[in-house]
Parts: structure tokens; C-alpha cells; sequence
């Protein structure tokens, strides 16, 4: 990961002092994308916001929640609320291990027992969140999946539930989503983390990866076999991520390390975000260090190759980025 | 194949049934008289991978694949002829995960097959994925059938194999088309892609769930390969017609075959092309 070297490239041809443009990337993982909320909030504490963000499945939920522009923290007590107290049946559906094995098993009447993924989002989302794309504050690109077509669909106008619906749309648990005559599904399927989607339109890419973290090799037990299909289409899509990678890189890479492998542990909310944690961190010192380089008027050279850290920042860095840190803010 | 010719590596998908595709890729070879001096194999590609290593030509594995599929009630017969007690340790519905590989494949595999990697004929590499790290495993040695049993181990049909403390499901959830783990080792890599069309035919009504899943599998299988060929690209990729056919059409091995005849000619042209530009 170089996160200075199109920084550096930028320098040179922007006017000292103009902050770049930040495009945001939120990738799909089910219940790991909780860990969302703590990479907005970075944004936040920084007095940053980005130009455009680009979401799969939960990262697009989270996107267009800060799209709309609610705070980080608001977010973060509104999902808290919603996933612990308010709605027990929701909750109770999300995390049932049993049920989804019946439906794929097509033991129960199959179409009654999938859950409209409008409706499941309608009792989660903050009534302030737009009800359309055109009501949003930053730029949305939602990343959904074409079944029929067998490619990827990116919804960036027109009423924004649906095409959140449709990029959370994981089969097994919810129902496709019709959009312009097309069966749309989970956006995973595609792009799990769509910074290509954005990369051409902004100065720097950052994109969260929460396709999945190791548990390493050891002693684990033998999976069930719910959990063995419901984790192998998370390895599947940390497969995607892994390749494109190869390929092409943002330019800021977290790859948020929870090892929580369900993709439909949302009640395991307090351990999602502790295992977070480090990864905000992470997120914010590389931010910072981005920027400073970026804003700074007479930085000393940074030769390519050059770890980032850890040497702290020079003195004369931290006053600007106050300056910007406030000036965000209003 | 002469020793001094270039070197060709083989890699063979993973796609259950549609695998079964791969038998005529393998006669290609017998065909065109040359053999790959390396195999590399997911899913159900290692197995056949790991029959033509092993000795067995095209045909004959192409004999083998119909006397256990080629009628359903021979299949059967052969399974309870040789089950015993054996069932119990193939069909444990207390288990999460229904079907025991191993055991079945101990059943089933010929007797060429029994054997460790060193004993092959030619070098072979099986993918697996390891469940708990979600990160690709390449077998390349001891017994050569739980190797097999591991690479195809599709999670909720299988259950998973544990080799050496990791607990493996079928590679195609890492590498479907596993031709970058031998790409060093040959000085031509073919790839073998089984996995289908990606168009679906659009139905009457939305798809019931279990379709829903299948061809969302499908479809991030697919993913997995276009981001791979981004990166890296063999000399040579085949992706025979065999979309219409669903994972676990094991019973049509006859109309998988023919459907797998157009690509067999392909991949003849386009080795023969490679090896007079190389020569």
C-alpha cells in the first residue's frame, strides 16, 4: 500500500493548499459492515466529507445514511437503538441459524418465508435518510447485482430504498428487488468493494474493506452446514476482493480485521465494533498523513517507497490540519 | 511430447457436474499426442486432473465416468454393493453437513487413484480452501483422495475435510480456475473454465430460492475468475458451453459430454496454434 504516491502526483498539479477530493468506497459483509459506522466517524473527526461514496450491500446502506447527511454519531446511536432494543423481531429474524437452512432446503413455502428487503430497511433506517438520490447531500453510487443478466448494476438516481434494498438483497434471505425491469440482488455477488467505481472522479480513494478477516489455522470445530453456506459466499466475495486487488489498488486500503464470521450477527454489535477499533485508527492516521502531505505548501519530499510510519508528522503540519479540521465543520 | 518441447500446464475448474467437460480436454490431449507437464486442479477439475495424472487417458476416464453415471440404477448398485457398514459413515444426518467425500470417493474412484501425489505420472496440484483463514491451500502431497476429497467439498452437500489441523471446503470458493498456481511452472498455461455461461434465462416468474442461490454462486465464481484475469491471464482459456447444465446434473454426464464437444476442438486449434508460434 502507497498511500503517498498519488498523493504526490496530485501535488503537482493542483494549487498548494486546495484539499483534495476524497471518494469513499463502503464494501458489502453482512454484519462486519457494522464497522462502517466507526470509519464515518473518522470522517467526522477530521471535518472531511467525501465527494462521492460508493456502496455494496450494508456499506451502501451506511453510505447513503451519511449521504443524507446525519452524523456518524448519530448513525452509530440510531443502528445501536434499532439492532438492541427496538425491533425484537427484526433482530430475531436476522440471526436465526435454522430458518434460512429450511428455506433453502425449500422446506418452507419458499417465497413466503424470504423477507422484503424494503420493508426489513424501512423499520431500520433513520426516517432522515432520503427517499431519494436527488435529496442527498453527497453523491451516492449503490452497486447491485443483475441475476439475469449476470452483471453488475450501479443505481445512482431515482427513489434511493430500492436500490439500497436491492444491493442488500443476499438470496437465501430476502427477495430480489424489480428496478427498471431488472431482478436485482446483493451487490456482493459483483463488487464487493467498488473503489474503481469512484477512482476516476477524485483525487484520493479510500476504500473499507469488510469482506473478511482470517481466524487463521488451529483448532476450529467442523462447521454446520448453514454456516458453512451462508461463510462460503463471504470467502467467495473475499475471493473477489483478494484478485481485484491484484490488479488494482485504492489509495487508502483498510481491511478491517473482524473475525466474526456470520454474515448475520448483527446482535454481536459491541464485539463488531471493539474488533474495530484498531482499524478507525488505522483509517485516521493514514488520512491525516495523506492530506498534510497534500495541503502543506513546502512539505520536504517524500521519496517513493518510503514507510508512512511511523514518524510523526512534522510540527508545522498540525496547524493546518486544525484550520481544516474546523473549517469541515461549519 | 518430447522432453525439449515447451512445457504445458493444465489448469481444470471446478463446477460439479459441469465439470465432467473436462474428460474431452483431457482427450484433446491424447489426441493431439501431447501430455502437460503439470496439472493443477479445483473441485471436480481435480479430480479428473488427478485420473489423467494418475495414468488414465481421456477415454478411459471418459469409460469410468459413465459406468458410475451413465445410469442412474448402476449407481446405486455400485454404491450399495460396496457400502456395508459403510453407509452410516456416508449418510450421517446428525452431521451438519450431509456427505462424507472420503468415504465416498474410497467408493467410487478407481483403483489407479489410491494413491500418494508422488506416485503420479505426472505432477499435480489440487486447490482447497481453508475455511477458518478464507484463504486458498495448495495440496501437493501425501494420500491423493482426501486431497480430492477436500478440493471438492461444496460446503452443505459435503462435509468439510481436515487436513493437517485446517479445515478445507472445495477451492472453487478460492480459485476456480486455478491456472496461476502452476503458471511458473510451464512455459504455456491452458485453463479450463466449467462454471458456464453467465447469462441466465429469464423466467416466468422471480427465481424459487434454491435457484437463487445457485446462480449467485455462479455468479461470484464468476467474479472471482474476471478479477483474476485482470491480473493474470493464461496463454490459453476455454470456457466450454455447458451453462445450461446445473451443478448437480450428474445423471446427463452423456449430454454434458457432447455439449463439451464445440470447446474440445477449440482447445486442439489453439494448442496447436501456440506450439507452431512457440516453435
Amino acid at each position: 500500500m502507497k498511500p503517498t504516491g498519488k498523493a504526490l502526483q496530485v501535488r503537482k498539479t493542483t494549487q498548494p493548499a486546495v484539499r483534495p477530493s476524497i471518494g469513499l468506497a463502503l464494501g458489502g459483509g453482512g454484519a462486519r459492515g457494522l464497522a462502517h459506522m466507526l470509519m464515518l466517524e473518522v470522517f467526522d473527526e477530521l471535518g472531511l466529507k467525501p465527494a462521492v461514496i460508493a456502496g455494496t450491500s450494508v456499506g451502501a446502506v451506511f453510505g447513503a445514511a451519511y449521504a443524507s447527511g446525519l452524523s456518524a454519531r448519530l448513525i452509530r446511536a440510531h443502528t445501536e437503538e434499532t439492532l438492541s432494543q427496538r425491533f425484537e423481531i427484526v433482530r430475531q429474524l436476522l440471526s436465526a441459524r435454522a430458518e434460512p437452512m429450511l428455506r433453502i432446503l425449500n422446506i418452507l413455502p419458499v417465497r413466503a418465508a424470504l423477507l422484503k428487503p424494503e420493508a426489513v430497511l424501512e423499520y431500520l433506517l433513520p426516517t432522515k435518510v432520503a427517499r431519494d438520490f436527488a435529496g442527498l447531500q453527497i453523491p451516492l453510487k449503490v452497486v447491485t447485482t443483475d441475476f439475469y443478466a449476470q452483471e453488475q448494476v450501479v443505481v445512482s438516481d431515482g427513489p434511493l430504498r430500492p436500490a439500497l434494498a436491492a444491493s442488500i438483497a443476499l438470496p437465501a434471505l430476502f427477495t430480489p428487488v424489480t428496478i427498471g425491469g431488472r431482478l436485482l440482488m446483493d451487490g456482493g455477488l459483483v463488487n464487493p468493494l467498488p473503489f474503481d467505481l469512484i477512482a476516476g472522479e477524485v483525487d484520493i480513494t479510500v476504500a473499507i474493506d469488510v469482506s473478511g478477516a482470517s481466524m487463521g489455522p488451529g483448532k476450529h470445530p467442523q462447521p454446520s452446514a448453514f454456516t458453512a453456506l451462508m461463510s462460503s459466499s463471504q470467502i467467495l466475495q473475499r475471493s473477489i476482493v483478494r484478485e481485484k486487488l491484484k490488479a488494482r489498488q485504492p489509495d487508502i486500503y483498510i481491511d478491517v480485521e473482524v473475525d466474526e464470521f456470520y454474515v448475520l450477527d448483527f446482535h454481536r454489535f459491541k464485539r463488531v465494533l471493539a474488533a474495530a477499533a484498531p482499524a478507525k485508527e488505522h483509517l485516521k492516521r493514514q488520512l491525516a498523513r495523506v492530506l498534510a502531505s497534500q495541503t502543506a505548501e513546502a512539505l520536504p519530499a517524500i521519496v517513493p517507497g518510503e514507510p508512512p510510519e511511523p514518524s510523526p508528522p512534522p510540527k508545522r503540519r498540525l496547524p493546518r490540519l486544525k484550520r481544516l479540521s474546523r473549517a469541515g465543520k461549519t | 511430447m518430447s522432453a525439449s518441447g515447451p512445457r504445458i500446464g493444465l489448469a481444470l475448474g471446478g463446477g460439479s457436474a459441469r465439470g465432467f467437460a473436462h474428460v474431452l480436454m483431457l482427450e484433446a490431449f491424447d489426441e493431439l499426442g501431447i501430455e502437460p507437464g503439470i496439472i493443477a486442479g479445483t473441485s471436480m477439475g481435480a479430480i479428473c486432473g488427478a485420473a489423467y495424472a494418475a495414468g488414465l487417458s481421456g477415454t478411459e476416464l471418459r469409460g469410468e465416468l459413465l459406468a458410475i453415471f451413465g445410469k442412474r440404477r448402476h449407481f446405486l448398485k455400485r454404491l450399495t454393493g460396496k457400502l456395508g457398514s459403510g453407509l452410516s459413515n456416508l449418510w450421517s444426518l446428525r452431521s451438519p453437513s450431509v456427505l462424507d467425500n472420503v468415504t465416498l470417493f474410497e467408493m467410487l474412484l478407481p483403483e489407479a487413484m489410491r494413491c500418494g501425489f508422488d506416485a503420479l505420472r505426472i505432477p499435480f496440484v489440487a486447490v482447497a480452501a481453508d475455511f477458518y483463514a478464507m484463504e486458498q491451500v495448495v495440496l501437493d502431497k501425501g494420500p491423493l483422495i482426501p486431497a480430492l476429497a477436500a478440493s471438492s467439498a461444496l460446503p452443505s452437500l459435503a462435509r468439510p475435510v481436515v487436513l493437517d489441523g485446517r479445515v478445507l471446503i472445495d477451492g472453487g470458493y478460492v480459485n476456480p480456475v486455478p491456472y496461476d498456481v502452476i503458471m511458473d511452472r510451464a512455459d504455456i498455461t491452458v485453463a479450463v473454465d466449467v462454471t458456464g455461461d453467465t447469462k441466465r434465462r429469464r423466467g416466468a416468474k422471480a427465481p424459487g430460492t434454491l435457484e437463487a442461490v445457485t446462480g449467485a454462486t455462479q455468479l461470484l465464481f464468476h467474479s472471482v475468475t474476471r478479477e483474476k484475469l485482470r491480473s493474470v491471464a493464461p496463454h490459453v482459456f476455454i470456457r466450454p458451453e455447458v451453462g445450461g447444465f446445473a451443478a448437480l446434473d450428474y445423471f446427463k454426464v452423456r449430454e454434458i459430454f457432447a455439449a463439451a464437444e464445440p470447446a474440445k476442438e477449440v482447445l486442439k486449434r489453439k494448442i496447436a496454434q501456440r506450439l507452431t508460434t512457440m516453435n
